[in-house]
């Protein structure tokens, strides 16, 4: 899923119109599996371009809550390891998106949360 | 990396978001550009289509990709997923229904949200129209947040190239741009009562040497 994902994030930023409806849907489609949410936080911390790990924060925001339940323990623990070290790499991307609104207890964006309330008040 | 079809041109380019209620006249407003026509019909916009309008300047040829978004809700498809990049920026609403005023901050806050710091103009359109609900001098939400105010017609082509005129200056760095050459535009619809608007302008001047309401004076209906 990987290296597909990245090249639909990028086709869709792109002004075409044919191009972008068609990696919206399969965006929608691929969307629909809980193994989005580990692959949107490669691409969050990987993608050459800001735009494209903008694009994979604002995703991961949508789907991040309704997934996590369905991912199994190692998984949560390595994903929430590696969305904190998120924040410290590339702020931009990751705090507009995740410092608002805090969702449900079920998903491991209250104790990131707290931690941009924290750095978004001395930052 | 190159993709098929993508449609690049050698001057400069700018990715322009348009947001604001279904309805507003979003799409008309940008077709009336594109094609000269305007669109009688409603057809709510689903997702987003994205438009490249060019304007000539004195400064040469440049382009607007006009990202035209749905303004209903169901319409979203990823919604703020289309804002990214986006370089300047259009929030509609009409001024013969108070709902789209109101939803006017929201439009702004998710915006912001993706795009920082980029120039926007606030457009409240159909001022063609006799009975206005959300009149000139209660529009005040561009002073709070430093965008431009344009009252627009799609309808009788009133001030319809200033959005674009105000932002192309606002990313060139240059005050001093101006259109040498203005789009075909179909004969207008209507003509607007330019007495009525003008005096609509001058309320809004007027309005603007006063201080700045407090958030919930606005629109008290």
């Amino acid at each position: 899923m990987a290296q597909s994902l990245e090249l639909l994030l990028i086709q869709f930023l792109m002004p075409d119109n044919d191009a972008r409806r068609q990696a919206e849907e399969q965006i929608r489609r691929l969307a629909r599996d809980p193994q989005v949410v580990p692959a949107l936080v490669h691409h969050l911390r990987t993608a050459k371009t800001p735009n494209v790990r903008q694009l994979a924060a604002v995703l991961l925001r949508k789907k991040i809550t309704s997934h996590w339940p369905k991912l199994p323990p190692h998984a949560k623990a390595s994903l929430k390891q590696a969305l904190i070290d998120s924040i410290t790499i590339d702020h931009r991307s990751f705090s507009n998106h995740f410092s608002q609104p805090l969702p449900p207890a079920s998903s491991p964006l209250p104790g990131i949360g707290n931690f941009f309330f924290k750095s978004c008040w001395v930052g | 990396m190159a993709l098929p079809n993508q449609q690049t041109v050698d001057y400069p380019s700018f990715k322009l978001v348009i947001v604001g209620d279904g309805g507003t006249g979003k799409t008309t407003f940008v077709k009336r550009h594109l094609t000269g026509e305007f669109e009688k019909k409603y057809e709510p916009t689903i997702g987003v289509e994205v438009h490249p309008l060019d304007f000539f300047t004195n400064c040469g040829k440049i382009r607007f990709y006009c990202w035209d978004t749905a303004g209903q809700e169901k319409f979203g498809g990823l919604r703020d997923g289309y804002y990214i990049h986006g370089q300047c920026a259009i929030i509609m609403f009409d001024v013969t229904s108070r709902l789209t005023y109101k939803n006017v901050p929201t439009w702004h806050r998710d915006l912001c949200r993706v795009c920082e710091n980029i120039p926007i103009v606030l457009c409240g359109n159909k001022v063609d129209v006799k009975n206005r609900q959300v009149k000139a001098k209660q529009v005040t939400f561009h002073r709070k947040k430093n965008l431009q105010y344009y009252e627009v017609s799609a309808k009788s082509n009133y001030n319809f190239e200033k959005p674009f005129l105000y932002l192309a200056r606002k990313l060139a760095g240059d005050g001093n741009l101006h259109f040498v050459e203005t789009p075909a535009l179909a004969p207008p619809d209507v003509t607007i009562d330019l007495a009525a608007q003008q005096q609509h302008e001058a309320e809004l001047a007027a309005a603007a040497a006063q201080p700045l309401p407090d958030d919930d004076d606005d629109l008290i209906e």
